[in-house]
């Protein structure tokens, strides 16, 4: 059975200047899946989720949802992703459920189903007991938890996460991949950008790399992997980028 | 530890040089700022200063105008009111008040509007030595006059003496010919009489002898004496004839008769030759009635002509009593105008003006009415106290406007570059919502903040200063919201064009200052360069104290104040507009559409 893809890259392509950093990139990526996005710093990975996320307009090529066509700077789009930077972002002056409450209002969901939501989600992240801290005064974890309760505030099919572990310590990042992986039992489709590759092997379903421009999809990945004898996704990593 | 500090100033100076917005800053902020101060310092004049007055006194006003014309314009009003409510709405600088003090003496009343104390001292100051350099030049010329008049009366007074001189010698002239007429006819007179009676005696003797003789009497003696003569002959040839006959008795009777004949032609020739005598007497008597006659008519000539020249006289003597008469009148004209300038006094002639400032504003209301003795159960202290509040009240509405400015900029400002700088600034542009959303969400902070303040320096305005506050809220509140929307904006453009903190901070700085330069708290606008001068005037600092001082002094309302109030707006419009494209390019230059 042939998965409908929920997303679409065709010949994407992004130039800064003089410098290409996407040439020609196509993907698809299927529903409910976690995508990692590997490739070195400086690769263009979060140039591509921003072309997603209608930050930085593309060049070139187009982008499909579901099969259609979309202008990702669309307000219809933008309630359909969920987004978490490298950086957490929310007003740390605010406390944690005015937090919430502020961008689930500025995403127009409906008071009574965003209180709902947020007890839900203080849950789901384990917040409930910092609900009245200012958002300031929330550990490291806590704040990552709080962005990731934020950019799902608005109950998006698409979760995209740009690099979130990177600079957690071991046991930050394992209770940021529990809720990626609570994130995706709940049926949404999760896209992670990140260099730190043990961790991407252990919980990404598919997998792409960018590189000098271009992409390869897991399929080549594999075939390059057996061809070569490579088990784990580092060495493959190393391997493949000479 | 010398060359640590070094090297740390070293590198402070290439952290500095190396933002493009505190190098153009610090270098091009101070260079910027100098000549904008040179631009519109240039010029030494003064711009658009309309001055009224009201003329009382008859006084000459083209003079002092004319010396004047550099400041600006004269308006001739005829009533004080008009001119002073003019100068209350700030369409005159000033209004001069012009009354006789009787005599030559004037009185200058300078009214001006104190709320706009700079320009009004200028001016007041120029035109105090304008009034001091006319009242030199009318002391100059009172001083003139007066010597000129003196001269004057020295002049009629040589006038007035050769006239005398004159008189005089023509009086003796005309004295010796009265006497002289007055012989002659004297003389005439005698002759006159005398010729009158020859005239009578001869008429009357001549009366007496016409009655003797006829006019015909010679004729008949000599005929009868011819007839005789011719008897006699006659008588001869009869004797002869008697001779011859021989009748010597008849010869003898006619010899006889004939000598008696003789005898009678004897006596006709004596009557004939006495008679002939007497009328040759009664001719000549004839002729000297005659001469007598002449004589008169003589004489009546000589009357005649004694009273010509009496006329004469006379008219001579009319036309110089007219010029006598001229020279007096003259001479009491000058009279009394050495009367009037000898009872004038030195202080009205060396000071022909008496120069007076009346500030407008005395005090708001609302300290008038404390002061007032009627509500009056306050304390000297306190009362002292309300007054000097008075003179203090001349700030408020610059020291309002500064503040709301000030706030408006700074806090805007703030408000944006926090947002900005906030670490969640970013994730404003995944939610769908308009930029200008966000924009309009910042403004409003910062409008409710300014609000506040504005609230509470009006409140502190009305019950601490005195001021009319609450009377003309309506105006002022719409003022100062709007010159606070007015910098809000700018502080905003600012921040989305510097986002630098402490740069924007600085430019903030400089706006202000620039703000204050042309705004004629330092400098008066009217002082400034012509185009400087204009765009100042302009600028919505500047109208919004002036519409702050016309409602705040004068309680003018927002209705009068059309024209400055629609200026206010359009530069809300305008600084919108702007803000609108800085912070669309301000955001684009991330390489983000939004
Ligand atoms: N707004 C931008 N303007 C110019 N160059 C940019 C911009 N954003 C990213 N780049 C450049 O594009 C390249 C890819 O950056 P990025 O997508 O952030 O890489 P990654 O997320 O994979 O580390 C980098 O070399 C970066 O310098
Ligand atoms: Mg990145």
């Amino acid at each position: 059975m042939k998965k409908e893809a929920i997303l679409e890259f065709k010949g994407i392509s992004k130039k800064f200047g003089k410098q290409t950093v996407l040439s020609n990139v196509s993907f698809s990526i299927y529903e409910n899946e976690i995508f990692g996005l590997l490739g070195r710093s400086g690769a263009g990975k979060t140039t591509l989720l921003h072309i997603l996320l209608g930050l930085v307009e593309e060049d070139k090529g187009v982008i499909l949802y579901k099969g259609r066509k979309i202008r990702p700077n669309s307000f219809a789009m933008k309630k359909k992703i969920g987004f978490a930077a490298q950086d957490t972002s929310f007003y740390p002056k605010l406390s944690v459920e005015e937090n919430l409450w502020y961008y689930g209002r500025m995403y127009d969901v409906k008071r009574k189903v965003l209180k709902e939501r947020i007890t839900r989600l203080l849950e789901l992240f384990s917040l409930q007991r910092a609900r009245k801290v200012s958002a300031s005064k929330l550990s490291g974890g806590m704040k990552r938890r709080l962005d990731l309760a934020i950019c799902l505030i608005h109950d998006p099919d698409i979760i995209i996460l740009d690099e979130p572990t990177t600079g957690l310590d071991i046991i930050l990042s394992d209770q940021i991949w529990d809720m990626i992986k609570r994130i995706k039992e709940v049926g949404k489709t999760v896209i992670i950008s990140s260099h730190i590759l043990h961790q991407m092997q252990q919980h990404c379903t598919t997998f792409g790399i960018l590189d000098q421009g271009m992409f390869y999809d897991h399929k080549g990945l594999y075939s390059f992997a057996k061809k070569h004898k490579i088990k784990s996704l580092e060495r493959l990593f190393v391997k493949f980028l000479q | 530890m010398i060359m640590q500090t070094f090297l740390n100033t070293w590198k402070n100076l290439k952290n500095i040089f190396r933002s493009w917005v505190s190098m153009s800053m610090l270098i091009i902020g101070p260079l910027l700022i100098i000549a904008i101060l040179a631009f519109s310092f240039s010029s030494s004049g003064f711009r658009n200063v309309k001055l009224g007055y009201v003329n009382e006194a008859e006084f000459e006003m083209d003079s002092l105008v004319d010396s004047l014309s550099y400041m600006g314009k004269f308006y001739p009003y005829t009533n004080l009111d008009v001119c002073k409510d003019k100068l209350m709405r700030q369409a005159l600088h000033g209004c001069l008040h012009i009354r006789s003090l009787g005599g030559d003496r004037v009185g200058i009343e300078a009214h001006f509007d104190n709320g706009r104390e700079i320009i009004s001292l200028i001016l007041l100051e120029n035109l105090k030595s304008a009034v001091i350099e006319k009242e030199n030049v009318i002391v100059e010329s009172a001083t003139e006059g007066m010597l000129s008049q003196v001269s004057s009366v020295a002049l009629l007074m040589d006038e007035g003496e050769a006239l005398l001189y004159e008189m005089i010698n023509s009086l003796e002239v005309q004295r010796r010919q009265l006497v002289d007429a007055r012989a002659r006819i004297h003389d005439a007179e005698t002759k006159y009489d005398n010729a009158l009676y020859d005239a009578h005696r001869n008429y009357d003797s001549l009366i007496v002898n016409s009655g003797e003789y006829g006019e015909d009497a010679v004729d008949e003696i000599e005929s009868a004496r011819t007839r005789v003569t011719n008897t006699i002959t006659m008588m001869h040839n009869l004797r002869s004839t008697a001779l011859y006959l021989n009748d010597s008795y008849t010869a003898d009777q006619i010899s006889s008769n004939i000598n008696y004949l003789e005898d009678i032609e004897d006596d006709l020739w004596t009557l004939q030759y006495n008679v002939q005598s007497d009328m040759g007497v009664y001719k000549s008597r004839l002729g000297d009635v005659d001469d007598i006659l002449d004589d008169a008519d003589d004489a009546q000539v000589y009357f005649d002509d004694a009273l010509r020249e009496l006329n004469t006289m006379i008219i001579t003597l009319d036309s110089r009593l007219v010029s006598l008469r001229s020279t007096k009148d003259k001479i009491y004209e000058q009279k009394n105008k050495m009367k009037e300038v000898a009872g004038m006094g030195t202080d009205a002639l060396l000071h022909p003006f008496e120069f007076e400032y009346k500030p407008l504003f005395s005090g708001s209301k609302r300290i008038n009415k404390e002061i007032t003795p009627a509500v009056a159960e306050i304390s000297e202290e306190k009362k002292r106290d309300l007054i000097n509040y008075g003179s203090t009240q001349i700030l408020f509405p610059l020291i309002i406007a500064i503040l709301v400015c000030f706030i408006a900029v700074i806090l805007s400002n703030i408000i944006v570059l926090d947002e900005m700088h906030s670490p969640a600034y970013f994730r404003g542009f995944l939610i769908p919502a308009f930029r200008q959303v966000f924009t309009a969400s910042l403004f409003l902070t910062s409008f409710v903040i300014m609000f506040l303040q504005i609230g509470v320096l009006l409140l502190v305005a009305h019950y601490s200063f005195y001021l009319d506050v609450f009377e003309n809220i309506w105006t002022i509140l719409p003022v100062v919201v709007l010159i606070g929307v007015v910098f809000s904006l700018y502080g905003m453009i600012i921040a989305y064009a510097v986002k630098n903190k402490a740069s924007s901070l600085l430019v903030c700085t400089f706006l202000l200052v620039i703000t204050f330069i042309l705004s004629g708290t330092i400098f008066p606008i009217e002082r400034m360069s012509a185009f400087m001068s204009a765009l100042a005037g302009s600028l919505p600092f500047s109208v919004s104290v002036s519409m702050l001082q016309q409602s705040l002094f004068y309680g003018i309302p927002l209705s009068q104040m059309g024209n400055q109030f629609g200026l206010l707006l359009v530069h809300v419009v305008f600084t919108a507009i702007v803000l609108a494209i800085v912070r669309f390019i301000s955001e684009l230059r991330k390489g983000r559409l939004v």
